[in-house]
């Protein structure tokens, strides 16, 4: 079995490895299956591990390899997907238990692009229940139960994509993919110290994934940097007329060589939190810094004021309750786990029609001011979340919050979105900061968090688990 | 026609435009003015694409962009002092007006909540706790806060949804086309 050394790798020098044959993909899968079995009990990380299915790929990786058909960094390279994404075959749960035995007959168009990388999907992640879309008041919102954080098995991951967070933190797999509607790929990229990108709407073909909000899902890569999520998401990107929501091919590809930015544009956010914790504001902030001393010109900015929050919780809510109508209206929203995701569908469904197209036009007026903000920068920056990770048992709705208008604005309008660590609490949890860019710049995102990753060694830290 | 008299009616063009553009600032501040007059949360800043109204102004303002010019100063001092002592003036009139809007808003917030209510327990109250109930009490008054605060955003006819439809050039899907997305 290979060692913590090569399991925390980035992707980029695993792939290294295994182009020039220093690492067989079935040495490596086989490693992470392993650790992954090992650990997933303590962390409640998957819902399933998909062994065979692992093995088969690594073979034929491996096989491909050796011939001489190497098909780029992801071939041969093992991650989970969290388990909203359909895998012909295989459970896709939602995280929830009226989906336990759910199965499609297809796979997502980002497990279909994945494979025609040769990457390896060695299980379905855990997930918070619906992925929050019924709303929940407790880490314990999930048929596998409360996912939990490496660095403090007290403590929680975030979510929703809370297995995904788990499964990268801890090293059980190189990297994974997250979706967000609103904070579930930022939040648990935070919380597990790794790194996570959000990318543009429309950018990456949900097709196959659940829907919560039709108007806000995206998905997106953890991994452990920034340069990861640049090579994932030039895999997974593209456009595709099954999702209605893709952008036009030309928009949607992405490509990515790590690149060195230069005369970088950071407007600092003094109005992202209301309260944010001294120690985690201190390390965004110096985070900044760092790469001010790279040369980027660093100026204070502010987010535009208005109802964007209200707005963008108004569309989740709405087509939230639109997405899961027949199981509020069966009354099987009540086998949810979550007392508040058992009852506030019910809420969601009362909404006027006149508030939700209130809310799309809202989302519209927004738009453009989000982009006249990056006339002036080429990404906003912010911390990823004003404190470290709770602990399991906290009450969501009452300790967890707080206004969020970085996530409000950026989810309402689509835009770009990367957190990484940045350093640590006193209690030795992780901290992150995050970088917004205008809409479809999400290199600028990759770019930045890439600079700041080249002269810090935040990324390279693991938690005590193994 | 010579470089003398080109550079003399680019003069003009330049000193008209920021004519026109002090006019706008001027009509701004009284039109920011009169709303704050009537209660009528500021309006955002930001362009927008021109309504049938908005497109009207401009021409206006195109056809009298002389007749402005002669009149610009005597607007200039007229709005220079007018928000402030406006302004002062009808603070204490304005306060009682929020006072009441604000007033009238609860009453309405609370009469709305309420029938969200009722109306989730005639369609669901049947397989509800008692606690359940108390819960969805709590969280339809919760809801009403972001429905007022979008309600109270100035909006009209020419803002645009965000995700209007779009239709573009058909793609081949790698998934097969009997699939579908994985949809509740």
């Amino acid at each position: 079995m290979l060692g913590e050394d090569i399991l925390y790798s980035p992707v980029r020098d695993l792939a290294k490895r295994v182009r020039t044959k220093q690492i067989s993909p079935v040495e490596l899968t086989e490693s992470y299956l392993a650790r992954s079995e090992r650990l997933n009990s303590q962390l409640n990380a998957y819902v399933t591990i998909t062994r065979e299915l692992a093995l088969t790929q690594a073979h034929a990786a491996e096989k491909e390899i050796a011939a001489g058909h190497y098909r780029g960094p992801l071939h041969g390279i093992p991650y989970a997907a969290k388990d909203l994404l359909a895998v012909k075959d295989y459970p896709t749960t939602w995280g929830a238990k009226p989906y336990a035995d759910q199965k499609f007959d297809f796979n997502a168009t980002v497990i279909e692009r994945l494979n025609r990388a040769g990457a390896i999907l060695i299980g379905k992640a855990a997930m918070i229940e619906l992925a929050g879309g019924m709303n929940y008041r407790y880490a314990s919102a999930s048929l596998t139960g409360p996912a939990k954080n490496p660095w403090n098995e007290g403590c929680w991951t975030c979510g929703s994509s809370s297995g995904s967070g788990a499964i990268v933190s801890a090293g059980l797999a190189a990297f994974a993919l997250g979706t967000e509607t609103w904070g579930s790929i930022i939040c648990p990229s935070a919380f597990c110290g790794i790194s996570g990108l959000r990318p543009t709407f429309g950018r990456v073909s949900r097709y196959g994934a659940m829907a919560l909000a039709y108007s806000l899902d995206k998905i997106g890569p953890l991994a452990r940097t920034a340069d990861d999520c640049g090579l994932i998401l030039s895999a997974i990107a593209g456009h595709d007329s099954q999702d209605r929501s893709s952008l036009p091919p030309e928009q949607a590809a992405f490509s990515y060589s790590a690149p060195s930015p230069t005369h970088l544009r950071v407007g600092w956010l003094t109005n992202a939190w209301e309260k944010p914790d001294p120690e985690v504001h201190s390390a965004a902030l110096a985070a900044v810094e760092v790469l001010q001393g790279q040369g980027a010109a660093i100026s204070d900015t502010k987010l535009p004021e208005g109802p964007y929050e209200a707005a963008a919780g108004t569309i989740v809510s709405v087509e939230g309750a639109a997405a899961f109508h027949s199981l509020i209206a069966s009354g099987k929203v009540a086998e949810l786990a979550d007392p508040l995701g058992q009852i506030n569908g019910y809420v969601s469904q009362q909404i006027r029609a006149s508030d939700y197209m209130r809310a799309l036009q809202i989302c519209g007026v927004f738009q453009a001011k989000a982009d006249a903000l990056f006339d002036q920068f080429d990404v906003i920056a912010a911390p990823s979340l004003p404190v470290a990770a709770t602990t399991l048992d906290t009450n969501l709705e009452t300790d967890l919050s707080f206004a969020d208008p970085v996530g409000g604005l950026g989810n309402l309008c689509g835009l770009p979105a990367i957190s990484v660590p940045c350093g640590f609490t006193s209690k030795k949890l992780p901290i992150g900061v995050q970088f917004l860019a205008r809409v479809r710049n999400d290199a600028a995102v990759v770019n930045a968090a890439n600079l700041f990753q080249q002269h810090t060694k935040w990324h390279t830290e693991h938690p005590p688990i193994s | 026609m010579s470089g003398v008299a080109k550079g003399s009616l680019a003069s003009c063009d330049a000193f008209c435009l920021e004519l026109d553009s002090v006019a706008i600032d001027v009509r701004r501040r009284i039109r920011y003015a009169r709303r704050y007059l009537m209660g009528i949360p500021r309006a955002r800043a930001s362009p927008k694409r021109a309504s049938g109204e908005s497109r009207m102004t401009q021409r206006k303002l195109n056809a009298s962009r002389r007749h402005f010019a002669r009149n610009a100063a005597l607007t200039i001092a007229t709005a220079a002092v007018a928000p402030s002592g406006v302004l002062g003036n009808s603070t204490a009139a304005t306060a009682a007006q929020a006072s009441t809007d604000q007033a009238k808003r609860s009453a309405e917030s609370q009469s709305e909540a309420d029938a969200m209510y009722q109306a989730i327990l005639r369609q669901h109250g049947d397989g509800l706790s008692d606690a359940q109930k108390k819960d969805l009490r709590r969280l339809v008054n919760e809801a009403q806060k972001p429905l007022e605060a979008m309600r109270a955003f100035p909006l009209d006819n020419a803002d645009q949804p965000g995700n209007v439809l779009k239709l573009y050039p058909d793609a081949p899907s790698e998934a097969p086309s009997s699939a579908k997305r994985a949809g509740a």
